[in-house]
């Protein structure tokens, strides 16, 4: 990896779609375009979910229970697919956010160093 | 319901969508997205729209293999869930419906009753009549096994045994036949097999060397017999069954026949059964070559044949008709022989099929009856739980969803009925089969398999949604609302109720009179059959087979001995006369050899013979029977074996050969013996059914050297024939220990098998019938009372408005009689259809009689009326004030 941190934005890490997403519905029922758009502001533009995979990923969800999808009209007479979160959802999600935060901690150990190690990151070479 | 963000209307989309309407949908949502994101990008990072747009798209991804997948995935979810809604609604219905009918046990039990009974019925009969009507025979390739008769020119529809020469010639000459053999079931052969020192009797089968052959039966052990062997050499084929009871050692080496050593040489399994003659445990040699085997004129065998891969019946029958006329041209004197071939199936079936498609008729009557009574019963009670249904329906439930709840309480019902009914069947058809034993062929392949469970099945369900369907449509289509508004017993929907309860009375009583009829014909069949005269005293006679070994007795023995054992058998206590005959009456032909006058009007001339049938007597015969001497002599002392030859004649033979001339003092050539003819006796029937036949008899003693003849004794009995059996018995034992009383009989027992098959369909519809009748006695019951109190309101008000409670009851049995002459009217057009099918059945009696239908109209009117007194009485009493407070709830 050269150079600094760019500012493009990061795609998903593998495992943590579903957990966003059960997050930002757990805000408010939104269609899929809103779901992204949220991520993206939420985020100030540093997680971007791929249009496609966000979908798949609905659906997976839908299929699993935790999700529920109905057709509804907005205001400006589209019509238009609405997700939320159901029951079952939401104790997917607080069971997913337990295990990000032991996740987090973990990596944090191993980052973090302890008492008689050298700080910092090595130099690049 | 999904909770919406706010200012969202929800849309209604329909949840069943086919492959189109998904893909757009699919299309839509993502169409809706890219939409989104064009917007956001002309507004905020001001793009050209055509730019956004192109930039929207590419930021999506893969846009067709997206909508594919997402698509797909849209189908599956479809699919998945529809499985798990049907199978959730399956499991709410199958719930709902055992709460309810847990709240009603006796119906549900009732019900269920009345069904076990229908559905059980129909499966017992159905599996008979699978088994041995539809299954084909437990041969290989049974369809190519064909029957081979000879009948006489003169009698066509007699189908006879097969003469030896002419069986030759078959076996030679016929094409169409891979394989040809005989068989000998002329009498019953039964013979004593010691076993261990003990006599036991076993069925023996004389057959020809292709016997096996034809059946593509091959032996388990050792071989079966070759041409070579067809002179009764004294080897045997046994049965498996046999053999394990003979035990290893015994099985490879001889077994002893009535006092006889055959060498076995071939064992059978256990599971193979002669198609003619059923279970056998020795097969024997036939002696195809010795004296009576070259006699043209004596026809003696059965024979089955297996036809060649390329053949057909009709070829066959070709091929014979051509050798008949060439035997009739080698054989003169047997020219009036034809052969007759015929599937072997079709055969054995035919004479049952009559009999069982008649109760196929008859049980599925019964099961609509019963369909029908339950149908009313459902109907009735969804009337009284209108309420109940009406508030589901407005708390949500749709009119189908209801309508597929009760179809499910139905369909448990019908099953708990099928289960029962299943049950009741095992015990239907062992009833069946020991009742019918002689009546229906096959019955070794009966019971209850794969298929009878299937189609018991089939029938629970089809029952099942059947009857529930009256009362689900009726749901269906009614809306909630109406019901809820009026009370249960207003205006026309109830009316248009009533219609259709009276509709289906009319229909049970209908059906309970073609089965009443059918019984009753059959009745008056088996009543006129069992007055029949058959020219012999029936009542308290005994009757045995004695069967003499021919190593112990020979031929001026026999004759010694039976004289002495008919003389000491009179003279026992309790016995009035005894004697013997070589064929009981009335069972059937036997010995029916030309007869020729050989003096008289009619010698010489071409009408000199005739076809009679031969009996050989011994003691007082014609005294014990009771037949009438009408002229000349009986046999006695004079007649021996070295005084001249004689005959005594039936009238009917007497009639034949001598027309207008005294038979007595005539000379006959019966086949090859030649009899001076010394009496005239009384005719007796050649079967039960009373068919006259010429006989002629001969002196036992006077030709006891021709063969030897297994006697029948009959011994008439002052009180009752059974006691004298140990007497009998005893006395015998005293003559000879050694020998055995065969088929110990009654007359009347002898004479009423020949009438079981009658007896056993009117035995059985009858049956049907009674529970036809209480069925349909139920159903009109059963409406007349609901019919009460449905209008217990309105009779109360006719009664309160002066209104003659005599009135009154007038109307409801006026109701009754009504329904049931509409059935009545029904239920003659279908006995009159009916009466078609019994014509086989009956005897000398019309199966549209129509003192008979006009008898059973009758009483069926009589009955309903009896039926409608009770409510018609609950309505004359129904007090006025009460009934103008009921509501109904």
């Amino acid at each position: 990896m050269g150079g600094a941190m760019s500012d493009e934005p990061l795609y998903m890490l593998q495992g943590t779609v579903e957990l966003l997403i059960l997050r930002t519905l757990a805000w408010q029922t939104m269609h899929g375009y809103g779901i992204t758009r949220w991520i993206r502001e939420r985020t100030e533009e540093t997680l971007r979910l791929q249009d496609a995979a966000l979908y798949q990923a609905l659906r997976r969800m839908e299929r699993k229970g935790w999700v529920e999808a109905e057709w509804g009209v907005t205001d400006t007479n589209r019509s238009a697919r609405f997700y939320a979160l159901t029951g079952k959802g939401r104790v997917q999600l607080r069971r997913e956010v337990s295990t990000w935060r032991r996740y987090v901690e973990a990596v944090a150990k191993i980052l973090t160093p302890a008492a008689g190690e050298p700080a910092g990151l090595p130099a690049e070479r | 319901m999904t909770p919406l963000p706010p200012g969202i209307r929800s849309l209604f989309r329909i949840p069943w969508r086919g492959r189109d309407r998904i893909r757009a949908d699919v299309a839509e949502e993502i169409a809706f997205h890219l939409e989104l994101r064009t917007k956001e990008l002309v507004q905020r990072q001001g793009m050209a729209p055509d730019e956004a747009r192109e930039r929207a798209r590419r930021e999506f991804g893969d846009l067709d293999a997206a909508k594919r997948a997402l698509s797909e995935a849209d189908e599956e979810a479809q699919r998945s869930g529809r499985r798990t809604a049907w199978l959730r609604d399956l499991r709410r219905d199958l719930a709902f419906a055992f709460r309810s009918l847990r709240r009603r046990p006796v119906f549900a039990i009732i019900v269920a009753a009345t069904l076990a009974l229908g559905i059980g019925g129909t499966t017992a009969v159905f599996s008979v009549v699978k088994a041995v009507l539809i299954e084909s025979l437990p041969y290989e390739q049974a369809d190519q096994l064909v029957r081979v008769y000879q009948y006489d020119v003169d009698r066509p529809e007699e189908d006879g045994f097969v003469a030896g020469p002419h069986f030759h010639a078959a076996r030679e000459n016929i094409d169409s036949f891979q394989d040809l053999a005989g068989l000998y079931t002329y009498a019953e052969r039964g013979a004593d097999l010691t076993v261990a020192g003990q006599p036991e009797r076993v069925r023996v089968l004389p057959v020809a060397s292709g016997y096996f052959r034809v059946l593509r039966q091959e032996p388990v052990r050792g071989r079966t017999f070759t041409r070579d062997e067809e002179r009764g050499e004294p080897l045997a084929v046994i049965s498996e069954r046999l053999a394990a009871r003979l035990g290893e050692a015994d099985a490879g080496r001889s077994i002893e026949l009535d006092g006889e050593r055959y060498s076995v040489v071939g064992v059978i399994p256990g599971s193979f059964e002669d198609p003619v003659v059923g279970r056998v445990d020795v097969w024997t040699p036939l002696d195809l070559y010795g004296g009576g085997a070259q006699e043209p004129e004596n026809t003696f065998l059965s024979v089955i044949a297996r036809l060649a891969p390329d053949a057909s019946v009709d070829r066959a029958r070709q091929e014979l008709s051509a050798l008949d006329r060439a035997l009739a041209k080698e054989y003169p004197e047997a020219d009036n022989l034809r052969f007759r071939v015929v599937e072997l199936q079709e055969d054995l079936v035919a004479s049952a099929r009559p009999t069982l498609l008649l109760f196929l008729g008859a049980i599925v009557l019964v099961l609509l009856i019963a369909a029908v009574n339950v149908a009313n019963l459902m109907l009735v009670r969804s009337l009284e739980r209108g309420r109940e249904m009406a508030v589901r329906a407005a708390l949500g439930a749709g009119g189908g969803r209801i309508a597929r709840q009760l179809l499910t309480e139905s369909v448990v019902l019908a099953a708990a009925g099928g289960l029962a009914g299943v049950g009741l069947a095992v015990f239907g058809i062992d009833a069946l089969l020991a009742f019918g034993q002689d009546a229906i062929p096959r019955t070794a392949q009966v019971g209850l398999d794969g298929p009878v469970l299937g189609f018991a099945a089939a029938l629970t369900l089809a029952t099942g949604i059947g009857c529930g369907f009256a009362p689900a449509l009726r749901v269906a289509r009614t809306s909630p609302a109406s019901t809820l508004r009026t009370s249960a017993g207003g205006s026309s929907d109830s009316r248009r109720q009533a219609r259709v309860r009276g509709a289906l009375v009319a229909s049970q009583v209908g059906l309970a009179l073609m089965l009443l009829v059918g019984a009753s014909v059959l009745a008056t069949s088996v009543y006129r059959l069992s007055r029949v005269d058959l020219g012999v005293r029936v009542d308290d006679v005994l009757t045995f087979e004695l069967n003499l070994p021919e190593s112990q007795y020979d031929a001026s023995a026999r004759a010694a001995f039976h004289r002495e054992m008919t003389e000491r058998l009179e003279r026992l206590p309790g016995v009035s006369a005894v004697g013997a005959t070589s064929r009981l009456p009335a069972t059937g032909t036997y010995h029916p050899w030309g007869t020729t006058a050989l003096s008289g009007p009619r010698a010489g001339t071409d009408d000199a013979s005739a076809s009679t049938q031969q009996r050989v007597v011994d003691g007082a015969y014609f005294d014990a029977l009771d037949v009438p001497l009408l002229d000349g002599r009986w046999f006695d002392t004079r007649d021996g074996p070295n005084d001249p030859p004689v005959a005594v004649l039936s009238e009917s033979a007497a009639e034949a050969l001598f027309p207008g001339a005294p038979a007595v003092g005539q000379r006959i050539a019966a086949g090859p013996f030649e009899r001076e003819v010394i009496g005239v006796v009384g005719d007796i029937a050649l079967d039960p059914e009373g068919r006259p036949a010429a006989h002629v008899y001969h002196a036992h003693a006077q030709i006891a050297d021709n063969r030897n003849w297994p006697l029948q004794y009959v011994v008439a009995a002052r009180t009752d024939a059974r006691a004298l059996i140990p007497t009998v018995r005893a006395e015998i034992a005293n003559v000879d220990p050694q020998l055995v009383m065969h088929e110990t009989e009654t007359l009347d027992e002898v004479l009423g098998r020949g009438r079981i098959e009658r007896r056993f369909a009117f035995v059985l519809t009858s049956a049907f019938a009674g529970l036809a009748l209480i069925l349909a006695v139920l159903g009109l019951y059963g409406m007349l009372t609901y019919t009460v109190r449905q209008r217990t309101r309105e009779i109360g008000i006719r009664i309160a408005l002066g209104a003659e409670p005599r009135r009154v009851a007038a109307m409801i049995v006026g109701q009754g009689l009504r329904v049931t002459a509409a059935g009545l009217g029904l239920g003659t057009l279908g006995a009159l259809a009916l009466g078609r099918v019994l014509s086989s059945l009956v005897f000398r009696t019309q199966p549209a009689d129509p003192l008979i239908l006009a008898g059973v109209v009758g009483g069926l009117t009589l009955i309903a009326l009896g039926v409608a007194l009770l409510p018609a009485y609950r309505a004359m009493r129904v007090p006025p004030r009460l009934a103008l407070a009921v509501d109904r709830t």
